[in-house]
């Protein structure tokens, strides 16, 4: 019957040891607002000189990421062609955009300061593109 | 092929040309401009920058039917006699190397000094960092574009 209770107790201790470590290893929540201050300096090096400094691109030769219909339906898409590139027909606020976009070499944090950039500016307004997202899509 | 009017560097000139052609190929060799340089042909090196409406783009990568009817600088356009503040450090420094990538670089120190005449170093690499120089001419270009920020800075307070 002791034998028991001390069983029970050191189960219980264990438990309470991991719930509190599990506690302690959460991560900080992600901070969208630093990332996009971060995302600005990769825009400005990596992407504004065919986006345009306020994300207008230039009508029929680089698709526009402000209010940009094409880029804020599909979070995993932008992922992908931000690490890969794009080519090929698509189709951006009814206008259809036919080149090349060669993929950037970024490290996953860059990739996702970068997109939560574009993301949210010039009236664009998305969630968070945190950088495991960007691990996973590599 | 169309007929165009291109606006380079204060002069209008009117080209027969495929709406599609990359508006280098119409700078080059329609127009007959040859400072502005072929690199990469993907708009990755820099070395074929020009300024369409006063920002620096990469003319390799832009179709001349989107440049039509707007002002165009090259490198020619920047000064006749080598005296714009950027060519000026330019030369002081003794910046190029084999030289082919300095037409973009000097397009983009222009521009840069434009928006932000007194820039940091960090200014400087984030707004350079897309033009790649094969013989590595970094520093000195770092220093000239400050050199050129002072000459700007006492030419417009002499003004």
């Amino acid at each position: 019957m002791k034998m028991k209770v001390n069983y029970f107790v050191t189960a219980a201790a264990i438990a309470a040891t991991g719930f509190s470590l599990t506690a302690f290893q959460q991560k900080p929540k992600f901070d969208l607002k630093a990332s996009i201050t971060k995302g600005k300096e990769v825009y400005t090096a990596q992407c504004m000189n065919c986006h345009m400094e306020q994300g207008e691109g230039m009508e029929g030769v680089f698709p526009p990421l402000a209010k940009s219909d094409y880029l804020m339906a599909d979070k995993k898409r932008s992922i992908q062609q931000v690490i890969h590139g794009v080519s090929g027909e698509i189709k951006v606020n009814g206008v259809t955009y036919n080149g090349d976009m060669p993929g950037v070499e970024l490290t996953d944090e860059e990739v996702s300061d970068v997109l939560n950039y574009v993301r949210n500016s010039w009236g664009n307004k998305g969630d968070a593109v945190k950088p495991e997202e960007v691990k996973t899509a590599r | 092929m169309a007929s165009l009017t291109l606006k380079i560097n204060n002069k209008t000139h009117t080209v027969d040309v495929d709406p599609k052609m990359p508006l280098l190929w119409a700078i080059r060799d329609v127009v007959g401009l040859t400072g502005t340089k072929y690199g990469c042909g993907i708009a990755q090196c820099g070395a074929c920058t020009v300024h369409l409406g006063g920002t620096p783009v990469r003319s390799c990568s832009i179709p001349v039917s989107a440049a039509a009817n707007k002002d165009i600088v090259t490198i020619e356009g920047l000064s006749t006699d080598n005296s714009h503040p950027v060519q000026q450090a330019w030369i002081a420094e003794q910046v190029p190397q084999c030289g082919y990538c300095q037409s973009g670089q000097i397009m983009a120190a222009t521009a840069l000094l434009k928006k932000t005449p007194n820039p940091t170093d960090k200014d400087i690499d984030t707004a350079m960092q897309g033009h790649i120089c094969r013989c590595g001419t970094y520093p000195r270009i770092r220093k000239a574009i400050k050199a050129a920020s002072q000459l700007m800075n006492q030419k417009a307070s002499i003004k």
